[in-house]
């Protein structure tokens, strides 16, 4: 799902009208939806809900960078999780799974944190069930439907982002 | 969205490799797969009990293998089944859920029975008694999965994403990679019941 740079313009133009937030100011956070001819843009942010006794939740975004960027740290506010994590779910390693009998047993997958991720400019890269995301550790309370979440992307250079992000279901 | 699409992709590159597909079917349908000789131990209010992944006539059993503390594979799964049998309408009674946790350790009956139930009106929460339970299971399915622990003292899980649909003769009938989209469960779900109920099902 690349976008040509036209789309990237246009997304930006159009991206007042979308579930989007955007890096405004270069000295502090900002929490905003106004778009920008520069910076990082946030579309399709989701957190699932967690009802169901878990204590781990997942953050799901798409970022397009205009430049050549790198996210660098994910934070969350300690009243939703003790701590948010940049992680990539991953097929195992075979040293490292225990497969069942035969060699058609399915490949398993793990989750692993990773220090960064690369944010190639004009390019959608996504966090996206199955994939990256950020994994929130140890919910004080489970994420509900209806609620919004706080989540700071902290990139290399770009300005970090506070983006608020509606608990779901599932994908928007 | 390239490395979510490699991932999917490389799954289910993999498991279509060694099957195919059957009429329809939109997942994975393994050449013969039996699933009925099988016990696992299901956690209910009144304790535990035998399971059998034989479900009843007409019926189907979604069966995953997870662990309630997964905050991507699984609940992007049990979710799209949801949506899946809200999508097939008054056929969905017909559908029931199973899921083997790959962390007995953590996962109490309670906690995967409240887990379970936010994503299905019938669930069974199948928690193995030990290693050698979940290890016969696993075979059965050739699902996979295991635990470590990192040097951070991090529990660690590894498994695989795949759901599998048991039908009444205790035959895994169609498996669905990780990835598959509800609607596709839809498909599948409404292909397989709509033959249980014709003169062929059992």
């Amino acid at each position: 799902m690349k976008f040509t740079r036209f789309a990237t313009i246009a997304a930006l133009v159009v991206a007042p009208l979308m579930m989007t937030s955007c890096s405004q100011d270069a000295d502090t956070a900002s929490d905003s939806s106004v778009a920008l001819t520069e910076g990082v843009m946030v579309t399709n942010q989701w957190a699932r809900t967690s009802p169901m006794a878990t204590t781990m939740g997942a953050v799901y975004f798409t970022l397009n960078s205009v430049k050549d960027d790198v996210l660098t740290d994910v934070m969350v506010d300690g009243t939703v999780a003790s701590a948010a994590q940049i992680h990539e779910t991953v097929m195992a390693t075979a040293d490292s799974t225990m497969m069942g009998s035969g060699s058609t047993a399915a490949p398993a997958m793990t989750m692993q944190e990773v220090a960064e991720v690369a944010l190639p400019a004009g390019e959608d890269v996504a966090f996206a069930p199955g994939g990256y995301h950020v994994m929130l550790m140890m919910l004080k309370s489970p994420l509900k439907v209806g609620t919004d979440i706080k989540v700071t992307l902290v990139f290399k250079n770009a300005p970090e982002q506070v983006v608020t992000v509606p608990v779901l279901d599932e994908a928007p | 969205m390239r490395r979510l699409g490699i991932s999917i992709g490389l799954i289910a590159t993999v498991l279509m490799g060694c099957g195919g597909s059957k009429g329809s079917l939109i997942g994975y349908v393994p050449v013969s797969k039996s699933v009925a000789s099988v016990t696992a131990t299901e956690a209910t209010s009144a304790g535990n009990k035998p399971f059998s992944f034989v479900p009843a006539a007409r019926n189907v059993l979604v069966v995953y293998f997870g662990y309630t503390n997964c905050p991507d594979l699984c609940p992007t799964t049990m979710a799209a089944v949801r949506s899946a049998k809200k999508m097939i309408g008054n056929l969905a009674s017909q559908v029931d859920l199973a899921m083997v946790t790959v962390d007995a350790q953590r996962d109490t009956g309670a906690v995967l029975n409240k887990y379970l139930s936010s994503f299905s009106d019938r669930y069974h929460a199948l928690i193995p008694a030990d290693d050698q339970e979940l290890t016969v299971l696993k075979e059965a399915f050739q699902a996979s999965s295991s635990i470590t622990t990192n040097t951070l003292g991090n529990v660690e899980v590894s498994h695989s994403g795949t759901a599998y649909v048991v039908g009444p003769t205790g035959d895994v009938v169609v498996e669905w990679p990780f990835g598959l989209q509800a609607d596709s469960m839809a498909k599948d779900l409404r292909s397989i019941l709509e033959e249980l109920n014709s003169d062929k099902g059992k």
